[in-house]
């Protein structure tokens, strides 16, 4: 009689460790389908956007843009780029140091108001990567096309000789 | 490996105040932070570091060089070291860093079963921590740097002559564009002073110069270096 009660007990205590490794991997398949599901979704929804294009150029040269990621620093951010369009072009400026590459398609989300702009561009351009920045950008920079090669070299080559000077 | 023929310790030493948390089965959420200071051959750096990852944003995309993923959860605070024994300066690692994947020092894939302590091992470190922490995670991360400072042995006493507080912060003031080329206009890279605080006053221009610089395709990266900082490190490297 007690043995074929402890027996019971086992095979019970090995049901229920079954029935919890099985909860467990269905609990897994659902999360990891429905965090694909909500990723792909998110994504599709920011590559809907319209993809501009980030980057200062004047008087022949091109020079690389500064993202904030946090609104606290809206205002430093306005402040620095009026001053640089006032001429000051040795403005100073307080907030992390940050940059949105040349030639990279940024997707444009919206606009903050009239001087930021909110935008989202990916790590090396790989959209399938799911790596990438969201932030916000002084909105009279934006632009509709890359900048072109001759200008992207002209820069790459004054940047080398300039870091060779350094080092 | 663990040999220098000065009979330095070798590599870089990095001690470090960390917060985490996350949990995931492959897709997940995580979020390390890690303030510290690293110590080397030639000066010390004191570094902010992130890995931040989440759903929607978690480089596990088909294609990707460098997936990041979290299995199990854990979460806590803890204080702890790495000693990195590949390098032999800050300077030197991040260079190297920036060519591929950033990784200080949580960058390793490490196992976490950490109920107070916390050890892992690669074949680039050792890290040991120790604070509250509770969970098993098995993550393989990469870290973004958020800003580093690095300078030599003698610029961090000029630092630590202006201020009368222990491990004072080092801040950044001033940041300017330095411009390079024939016309003075291509932005080449970044300046800022040093700044630091006391008991009294905040800010204090310390009078050193950090300096960043930009990549090929236009990306800053945030990681400050004196000029003497560098042009050590360089030599050290060799």
């Amino acid at each position: 009689m007690i043995i074929k009660q402890s027996q019971k007990k086992r095979k019970n205590n090995k049901n229920k460790l079954i029935y919890y490794v099985l909860l467990f991997f269905v609990v897994a398949i659902l999360w990891n389908l429905g965090a694909d599901y909500y990723a792909h979704k998110f994504h599709e929804d920011i590559q809907s956007h319209k993809k501009v294009f980030v980057y200062e150029q004047n008087e022949g040269v091109i020079n690389p843009v500064l993202v904030i990621t946090d609104l606290d620093y809206k205002d430093s951010l306005i402040s620095y780029y009026k001053k640089k369009e006032k001429g000051m072009s040795d403005s100073e400026f307080y907030f992390p140091l940050k940059t949105v590459p040349f030639s990279v398609p940024c997707y444009l989300l919206g606009y903050k108001d009239s001087l930021l702009a909110e935008i989202v561009y990916y790590a090396n351009n790989d959209l399938k990567s799911h790596n990438y920045v969201r932030g916000y950008v002084y909105s009279k920079i934006i632009k509709n096309n890359p900048p072109p090669d001759s200008l992207l070299e002209k820069r790459l080559k004054i940047q080398r000789e300039e870091n060779a000077k350094r080092e | 490996m663990f040999v220098d023929e000065d009979g330095k310790w070798p590599g870089i030493t990095f001690f470090f105040y960390q917060a985490e948390l996350g949990g995931g089965l492959g897709y997940g959420l995580n979020y390390v932070r890690q303030s510290g200071m690293a110590y080397d051959d030639v000066g010390k750096t004191k570094f902010t570091v992130v890995s931040a990852i989440y759903v929607t944003n978690q480089n596990l995309g088909e294609g990707s060089s460098n997936p990041q993923l979290t299995i199990g959860a854990s979460g806590g605070i803890a204080t702890g070291f790495t000693q990195n024994w590949s390098y032999e300066t800050f300077g030197g690692y991040i260079q190297d860093a920036n060519s591929h994947e950033y990784g200080i020092p949580a960058g390793a894939p490490s196992i976490e079963a950490e109920l107070g302590i916390g050890i892992g091992i690669s074949k680039d470190n050792f890290t040991f921590t120790l604070g509250l922490q509770a969970g098993f995670k098995w993550s393989r991360l990469s870290t973004s740097v958020v800003e580093s400072i690095s300078l030599t042995d003698a610029e961090a006493d000029i630092v630590s002559d202006k201020t009368d507080v222990v491990n004072a912060k080092w801040n950044l003031g001033g940041k300017k564009n330095l411009y390079g080329g024939a016309d003075g206009k291509t932005v080449v890279g970044w300046q800022a002073n040093v700044l630091t605080n006391s008991t009294e006053e905040k800010d204090i221009n310390t009078g050193i110069t950090v300096y960043s610089g930009v990549d090929d395709k236009g990306e800053s990266n945030n990681i400050w270096m004196s000029n003497d900082y560098k042009t050590e490190s360089k030599k050290a490297e060799e």
